[in-house]
């Protein structure tokens, strides 16, 4: 049987990378001693599956991770265990069990919601950074490239931005808040919105990032609404 | 610890190394313990993360109501650029506490290419680098570890140095430390009556009189043992559960150092073992089991021990490795019990090509015995092997040299049902006499010398399977003026530091010329350091430190090394006399002894 769970990455945390992540989440398991099945092979892994790299510097209110139990198991068992064998900080907030029928997140488009702190340096006001974001947002059409190792990567943020807010700023720092939506495999990162921002609205200054926090992770269903993961169980 | 935003770490490589919050970390209301101790491990993190010795003694200090140990790694050149530029001294991961804030910095004496960055930890944490210029505020840097026992080049920087095993010393010591601080006792007050305790050297108040004698536990079984490991976020270069099957090593192999200071073997119990692994495992999720000693298949119970193991934990996907293996077809069939699918690759480490040089370094193996292993290893499905061996030892000529590379070369070809080696890998180190062995008035060999042999080993092989690494004979050399050096040397660690030397043991960050300036800078020929050979009646600069053995012992062995003459092992033949049970009152504990009596 398979279970879903969502689980968080802690602010303080944010810093783990994805590796070190799964291999957190990988023995908080072990220790739980839940009857989680194997892989076959010489190299035996727990059979488990996450959506998507979470990067470094983000953290998170809840990840969807699936895994394959070799046994029949309830939901209420894998949070008691699990959710005393976590370190410090990370969370199970809810789980289910995963019907047969239930589609793969992996193919479903996805809004994450994002909060942000930002610092603003010399030249740079909360106004300006605003009015930059609302007027890319209410574009037809807005398409940036950003350099990966991969290569170059083009976007249009008018159409993968939305809801963008600022819900709290003084003089030089602001908290934001808006949402990216992704359809395909790869996906522009917050990091890349802000600075697009801040090359858009002329800033000589670095924004630093004081904090990358990804409020939920929903999916598209067939009805067109994004509902979260649990919904799709 | 503030870094004021995800940012400043986000510029530095890896930066989960530097947050704390491990599982198993220990916290502690500091203003509740009378004493803070600071583990400082002279490397990074992922080095430091799988140092067993700083898990013990984590473990047995944390342990004491009275006190809380927190750890701090040498932070990355990045990160070091980073806390410079924030004002931001270097800290202890738990509290994120400066060093300076702490009772006691306790640092590892690992390896000798470590030494600078002692100095590169202190100057991070403001904290002057030699004991002298430290005031009654500042904390008391202390050592400990395998290069304790000469520890006369950096026994300036140091108010006080543990011989030996420290988990029952540390406490004794921590004792004193209470009492003293209770009693409003100054540091020199505590550092002098600490200097009454026979393991411990204060190397501002060493006498001519006082022999520093190593601490021994007696007893594994009955000694405290982590069992809530911490598990780092960062991979560590090992990240697994780890057992101690015994310490001590009776092989004596004459350039081994720890093969003579962690005298005499002292087995730990199976049923200890086993309970100590399920413990680990439980506590810590981890997917391995390291069996570490010096010689794990020398483990009295070893086979039943690794089926238990494997019993116990394999269908729940924990694989077993086991580092050190001998060369015997009995620890290849070990291998492949703990390998029962996938033959990764053995590693072995005959030390000497020659059977003459095997002799002399007491090494007790024929070619034999390396082709029995050979042929049970590839009939058993293993296609890959690594070799280890040393050049530069003493008596060796370039037959010897030579004879390196034909054995790897006959490895290399030979064939057994059709079956045969596909990648042979030899990996060649340069040997460093070292105080406590036998060869330990010997000189180190010439550095050219050195190259040429490494030139010579590279042309001499007959097989295109062999890849061939050697060590850099500039980062030994050093190694060598070290490890047999004294207290003059100081000035030209503090001066290499001010060079820009730290991270010696890094290939890209080793700047041999700047190590060589600060020799000059210093007046002293580093070549009569390496170099010099020592008469039997000299003072040697580690003669104040007992690891127990008899230098008597030293120079007997010495003799048979120049007379190729074997010397058995003393677990199964008779006492080879080497001092150590007679001065430590200690014995030999084998677990499996007359019927598993220990």
């Amino acid at each position: 049987m398979k279970i879903r769970l969502m689980i968080n990455k802690p602010e303080k945390l944010a810093l783990i990378a994805q590796l070190e992540f799964l291999k957190m989440f990988e023995r908080a398991l072990r220790r739980a001693k839940l009857p989680v099945a194997l892989t076959q092979g010489f190299n035996t892994r727990y059979k488990i599956s996450y959506l998507s790299a979470l990067p470094v510097g983000e953290s998170s209110a809840g990840e969807p991770v699936e895994i394959d139990f070799s046994t029949d198991i309830t939901v209420a068992e894998v949070l008691d265990k699990l959710g005393s064998t976590l370190p410090d900080g990370f969370l199970i907030s809810r789980a289910c069990v995963l019907g047969d029928k239930a589609k793969s997140l992996t193919t479903m488009e996805q809004k994450l919601d994002y909060r942000m702190e930002l610092l603003l340096m010399q030249d740079a006001d909360c106004a300006k950074i605003e009015e930059t974001a609302l007027r890319i947002i209410a574009a037809e059409s807005f398409v940036r490239s950003f350099e990966r190792k991969q290569g170059v990567r083009s976007f249009d943020l008018a159409k993968l931005i939305s809801d963008f807010r600022v819900m709290a700023k003084t003089e030089k720092s602001m908290v934001i808040e808006f949402s990216i939506c992704n359809a395909g495999s790869i996906m522009l990162k917050p990091r890349e919105f802000i600075e697009n921002l801040r090359q858009e609205a002329l800033l000589e200054a670095p924004v630093e990032i004081i904090a990358v926090h990804r409020k939920a992770t929903t999916f598209r269903n067939e009805a067109g609404e994004y509902v979260d993961a649990m919904s799709l169980c | 610890m503030d870094f004021g935003s995800v940012n400043q770490l986000m510029k530095v490589e890896k930066p989960s190394r530097y947050i704390g919050g491990e599982l198993n970390s220990v916290t502690k209301d500091k203003s509740s313990v009378a004493v803070r101790f600071v583990l400082a491990f002279p490397d990074t993190y992922e080095i430091g993360m799988s140092f067993l010795g700083f898990k013990i003694l984590y473990h047995v200090l944390n342990l004491r109501e009275d006190t809380w140990a927190e750890r701090t790694y040498a932070p990355w050149t990045d990160m070091a650029d980073v806390m410079r530029k924030e004002g931001m001294p270097l800290h202890a991961l738990e509290s994120g506490d400066g060093l300076a804030d702490f009772d006691f910095v306790g640092f590892t004496l690992q390896y000798e290419m470590s030494y600078t960055n002692i100095l590169y930890m202190l100057d991070l944490a403001g904290i002057p680098a030699r004991a002298a210029d430290r005031g009654e505020d500042s904390p008391i840097v202390i050592g400990g570890g395998p290069c304790a026992y000469n520890s006369e080049p950096v026994a300036d920087f140091f108010d006080l140095i543990v011989i030996g095993e420290a988990e029952d010393a540390i406490n004794v010591l921590l004792d004193l430390y209470k009492e003293c601080k209770q009693k409003g006792v100054t540091k020199a007050g505590f550092l002098a009556r600490a200097n009454e305790l026979p393991y411990v050297y204060v190397p501002a108040l060493q006498k001519a009189d006082k022999l520093v004698t190593k601490a021994l536990i007696k007893d594994l079984d009955g000694v405290a043992y982590p069992e809530a490991f911490l598990v780092p976020f960062a991979e560590a270069v090992h990240s697994r559960a780890v057992i101690e099957l015994f310490r001590g090593c009776s092989r004596g192999c004459r350039f081994c150092q720890a093969g003579m200071t962690y005298r005499p073997v002292r087995e730990k119990s199976e049923e200890t073992l086993l309970a100590q692994a399920e413990k680990i495992i439980d506590a810590t999720g981890y997917d391995e089991i390291g069996v570490i000693s010096l010689s794990s298949a020398d483990y009295s119970r070893i086979d039943s021990t690794i089926e238990a193991l494997l019993a116990k934990f394999s269908s729940c996907g924990v694989g077993i490795s086991m580092p050190s293996l001998r060369i015997d077809a009995f620890s290849v069939g070990l291998a492949e019990k703990v390998q029962s699918v996938r033959k990764s690759g053995l590693t072995f480490a005959p030390e000497a090509g020659s059977q003459r040089m095997r002799d002399a370094i007491n090494k007790n193996i024929t070619e034999e015995d390396i082709f029995a292993t050979v042929d049970a290893a590839i009939r058993a499905g293993w296609k890959n092997f690594k070799l280890y061996f040393m050049i530069g030892l003493p008596g060796e000529d370039d037959s010897d040299v030579v004879a390196i590379a034909d054995l790897a070369s006959r490895i290399a070809e030979y064939r057994v049902d059709g079956k045969g080696v596909n990648r042979l890998t030899v990996s060649v180190s340069n040997f460093v006499p070292k105080a406590f062995t036998p060869f330990q008035w010997d000189a180190f060999d010439d550095a050219e010398e050195l190259r040429r042999k490494h030139y010579l080993i590279k042309h001499s092989f007959r097989s295109r399977k062999i890849s061939f690494s050697y060590h850099d004979e500039k980062l030994s050399f050093l190694e060598a003026i070290f490890a047999r050096g004294d207290r003059s040397l100081s000035a030209v660690i503090e001066a290499a530091y001010a060079n820009g030397c730290f991270f010696d043991g890094w290939g890209d960050k080793f700047k041999f010329d700047k190590w060589l300036e600060a020799f000059e800078q210093c007046g002293i020929d580093p070549e009569e350091y390496a170099y010099r050979k020592f008469d039997f009646l000299d003072d040697l600069p580690w003669d104040h430190i007992s690891c127990g053995v008899d230098k008597a012992f030293l120079r007997a062995e010495k003799k048979l090394a120049d007379e190729l003459l074997p010397t058995p092992d003393c677990r199964t033949a008779e006492c080879s006399a080497c001092g150590v049970c007679t001065n430590l009152a200690a014995s030999n504990i084998i677990a499996d002894r007359e019927g598993n009596q220990r």
